[in-house]
């Protein structure tokens, strides 16, 4: 575990061990509260002591109720998840498994595969096996000898089996609760959560590390404003972070504000290249980045999931930490949403958007007839890499029927491997990662062993496959103002200009033969583009119009399905995350919501976009994957 | 990968650009000649190339004309009557092979620019350290002539030399004069245009201020405000430019304004001008309204 010094006091920076304290946590011998209960012991994967090689993946916690670990081997079974499990005492036990088979929505054959061992042996059932939706499955009867008992998942394929929790109870006839609210009672219940969670306050609260809500805390703490920034994985960057692998893409340091972008070249990659090697995504560079503002204070593997309201103000945001569930709470006067898919927002009852608003909606030429629920996609990346000698991959039986005509016969997926259009992004996310998944697996396992040219895969290592899904679009809140298409072609430029977008408008479609080929399902996109000059994002579409104190950065500001084409590229994101900052610090001044800024002090804020935060004398390191804009020329300074 | 050496000669009338490519020593030498239109103005670049191009120890001559716009931007080629260009083992370019040609030299972004002529041919695979998939030598390999990888590669660092380019536009700027820039603007061109506004000295802009007001009209995106923040002190305050001003002012875009209202003085403004912002003053706190109060409270 990681601390870090924060005015005298040390702030966690949650890492990726369990300590003894929280084991302790964990574990509950209920019947001492009540002889209502049966012994019972509730353990969630997320904390074992161990991983192993398995990932914790919280992409789905709010649909699926947890954290839950993967065991994402690529083909190869991933070393034991183990931890030390004290019973309350000796005997039989009935065990539970919460796991689900994830390929079963498309084959009778399962994929990911696993064993629970306790005290080394494993229980009679095989996981991952028969239930398509999450579900506690009946492990069978064990025999506890020992109260201080080892458990460990034994991982049988490599191909991302997946557990929530175990459950070990002696009453014969009570398996646990499969509804989300009762099993949050269990969890709250056997593992001792604490239902009044520790509050710390700060000036401001950033939820989401990826490049917007990364620069938005660092933009603010350097303006002397005190930061949380919450963030759901144990890295920064989001989509520019080695686990999705998105290079950073459009332009910075451009007009009306030239000192803007500073800060992304400051802390983003000096490479570009999608689904490259894991270094070229500098999380570090990011992480140390934050940890060198005194006044950040940040919690990694934290997902906030509640607020706390006010009337029409958000109070408190609480997250809970990925591995001991236990909550903390964030109050403060003002939030900023940097979750791309507007959680906080939402939670906190912002009017938002999602899908395709009609033409009419807003006037927009390229906006369909009629609105729909097509949004762009979540893409799952993946690289082979040539090893010295030839090297197998599972001949899978599980994956969607193959053939030489529906094959890539190549050894990367870039950001067009692209899925899920047409699904709801926050509820489906585990479904559409998934079949990223089933593809990528499909389309390997048939080069390496059924392809007619396969010896040229023969040497070819299947190195890496995203578990994370690179999300483009979900939500987006609703501000003062909503962007849209027209202003930006029509350079109908607003005195509340902030970031300036520059990339084109970059809108996502299934590609149609792959659609076709694959019953609807396509898992390979085009982009169409329109060329835009740099348009400068209005400040009103940074901040929420019905939740008083919530900014935005990233993808879910107020923009339409259209204008988000553009806007949503990650340096511009990181930008707004610089203007959302300052927007901070100019409110903290003033006690003022974003909106009474906007009225009454923005002038304030026009200085600071004029000087900017970040560093302006460091090598200008972002010349990669700047996308192409009407605006070719400059004026030479 | 090996830089082509260029060396520079420019003469008057008939501006020589003397290029030699040091490739495998294999000098190559060219000249540059300016065309005049009509009236005697600079309209555009040519040159007449002759070299021998070598791949896999088998030579043939290329022979070919270039033409470059005023900016040095690559607008085309020619072929030479009589001498066609031909690939390895002297077999003609095919009509097909001179249109991949044309499309080839006309795109400025290929990712030819970034290879040398060795790593076009190497495997594939040992270029993926450096981030650039195999397959983008591979689309390389797409655009190129087949049996012409090097004459491909060698004419498309000569259409997109920095340094061709560079004296081309030296030359451009050198013979710049009241005619010519009254011509350069009718093209309303982008990049012309800041080309422009980035020639002037400061002295020169009170000279050329009906071009510079003329660009203004017809410019999108942040022209104006460029244009604006380039433009010295004395020269907005010159009556032909505050009234030009004056009367736009409603039509500039909000950046446009604000670098308009920097450079204004107090002192210095004509009547047109302080009603025009006596109209423009609102209640809301911004940086445009702050500078109107300095300059008419």
């Amino acid at each position: 575990m990681g601390k870090h010094k924060h005015n005298g006091t040390l702030v966690c920076v949650r890492s990726f061990n369990a300590t003894p304290m929280m084991l302790m946590a964990v574990l509950l011998l209920t019947a001492s509260l009540s002889n209502s209960y049966a012994q019972e012991v509730l353990l969630e994967a997320e904390s074992f002591d161990e991983k192993g090689g398995w990932f914790i993946d919280q992409q789905s916690m709010d649909v699926m109720g947890s954290p839950y670990l993967i065991a994402h081997g690529i083909g190869t079974p991933v070393a034991d998840a183990t931890t030390t499990v004290r019973f309350p005492k000796k005997g039989t036990y009935y065990v539970y498994v919460r796991t689900r088979n994830w390929t079963a929505l498309w084959s009778d054959k399962a994929a990911g595969q696993f064993q629970l061992l306790v005290d080394g042996k494993p229980v009679p059932k095989t996981f991952g096996v028969s239930s398509k939706n999450w579900n506690w499955i009946p492990g069978g009867k064990i025999k506890i000898n020992d109260v201080n008992t080892t458990v460990a998942l034994r991982d049988l394929t490599g191909f991302d089996g997946r557990c929530d929790a175990i459950y070990f109870t002696q009453d014969k006839n009570s398996p646990p609760p499969n509804d989300i609210d009762e099993m949050d009672d269990m969890r709250v219940r056997l593992l001792g959560l604490d239902t009044s969670p520790k509050t710390d306050r700060y000036d401001f609260v950033v939820i989401g590390g990826g490049m917007a809500g990364t620069c938005a805390a660092i933009s603010a703490a350097r303006l002397g404003v005190k930061v949380a920034l919450v963030q759901n994985r144990p890295v920064l960057g989001g989509n520019n972070s080695s686990e999705v692998r998105v290079h950073l893409g459009a332009r910075i340091n451009l007009q009306p504000y030239p000192a803007l972008g500073n800060l992304v070249n400051e802390i983003g990659p000096s490479r570009g290249g999608n689904a490259q090697p894991k270094d070229y995504y500098e999380d570090d560079k990011k992480l140390k980045a934050v940890l060198a503002e005194e006044n950040i204070s940040l919690f990694l593997n934290h997902h906030a999931n509640q607020v706390e309201m006010e009337r029409d103000k958000i109070v408190k945001v609480y997250a809970e930490n990925l591995e001991t569930g236990e909550k903390i709470g964030f109050e403060a006067p003002l939030f900023a949403d940097c979750t791309g898919d507007g959680t906080i927002g939402f939670l906190a009852g912002a009017e938002y958007m999602s899908g395709r608003e009609s033409r009419s909606t807003f006037n927009e030429p390229t906006a369909p007839e009629v609105a729909d629920n097509l949004t762009m996609g979540i893409s799952v990346q993946w690289f082979s890499e040539k090893m010295d000698t030839p090297i197998g991959f599972p001949d899978i039986d599980w994956g969607l029927p193959w053939s030489e005509d529906k094959s890539f016969a190549i050894t990367r997926g870039d950001w067009d491997w692209e899925t899920g259009m047409g699904k709801d992004m926050v509820r489906e996310t585990e479904f559409i990662r998934d079949y990223g998944l089933l593809v990528v697996f499909s389309n390997w396992s048939f080069l390496k062993n059924k392809y007619s040219r396969k010896e040229e895969f023969s040497s070819e290592r299947l190195k890496w496959v995203a578990y994370i899904g690179g999300k483009r679009e979900s939500r987006r809140l609703i501000g003062d103002y909503i962007l849209t298409e027209n202003d930006i072609t029509g350079q109908n430029f607003l005195s509340d200009g902030t970031a300036p977008s520059s990339w084109t408008i970059d809108l996502h479609y299934p590609d149609e033969e792959n659609k076709e080929k694959f019953n609807g399902a396509a898992f390979r996109s085009i982009a169409k583009h329109i060329k835009i000059y740099p348009y400068p994002i209005p400040f009103r579409c940074l901040y929420s119009k019905n939740v008083n104190n919530l900014m935005m950065a990233g993808r879910d500001i107020s923009v339409s399905h259209v204008a988000l084409g553009t806007v949503r590229l990650m340096r511009t994101g990181g930008m707004m995350g610089e203007v959302v900052g300052m927007a901070a610090s100019v409110c903290k001044e003033h006690n003022a919501t974003p909106r009474q800024l906007y009225e009454n002090h923005f002038s304030e804020l026009e200085v600071l976009m004029e000087q900017g935060v970040g560093n302006p004398d460091l090598e200008k390191i972002q010349n990669y994957n700047l996308g192409a804009t009407l605006l070719e020329s400059e004026r030479k300074l | 990968m090996k830089v082509a050496q260029f060396l520079f000669l420019i003469l008057p009338c008939a501006l020589i650009v003397s290029f030699i490519g040091n490739e495998q020593s294999d000098d190559l030498y060219f000249e540059i000649k300016e065309i005049r239109d009509g009236e005697g103005l600079l309209d555009r670049y040519e040159t007449y190339i002759r070299t021998p191009v070598c791949e896999d120890d088998k030579c043939y001559l290329v022979e070919i004309m270039f033409f470059w716009d005023l900016m040095g931007r690559y607008v085309g080629y020619d072929t030479i009557p009589g001498q066609q260009l031909t690939k390895l083992d002297h077999i003609p370019f095919t009509s097909e092979d001179y249109q991949k040609l044309d499309r080839l030299l006309k795109d400025s972004a290929s990712p030819i620019g970034k290879y040398s002529k060795e790593e076009l041919i190497k495997d594939t695979r040992e270029s993926e350290v450096d981030g650039f998939s195999g397959a983008t030598i591979q689309e390389v390999k797409e655009q190129v002539v087949s049996g012409g990888v090097y004459s491909c590669h060698t004419l498309w660092h000569i259409a997109h030399s920095g340094e061709v380019i560079d004296s081309l536009k030296n030359w451009t700027k050198a013979s710049l004069t009241k005619p010519f820039v009254k011509k350069l603007v009718k093209l309303d061109d982008q990049e012309l245009n800041y080309f422009l506004i980035n020639s002037f000295k400061d002295e020169e802009f009170d000279l050329y201020l009906p071009e510079v007001i003329l660009m203004m009209k017809q410019a999108e995106g942040y022209f104006v405000k460029n244009t604006i923040e380039a433009i010295p002190s004395n020269v907005i305050h010159d009556s032909l430019s505050q009234t030009y001003f004056a009367s736009e002012f409603k039509k500039l875009n909000y950046f446009s304004q604000v670098a308009l209202l920097k450079k204004l003085k107090p002192n210095n403004l004509i009547l047109e001008m302080k009603d025009v912002l006596h109209g423009e003053l609102s209640e809301k706190n911004s940086i445009k309204n702050k500078l109107i109060h300095n300059l008419i409270d």
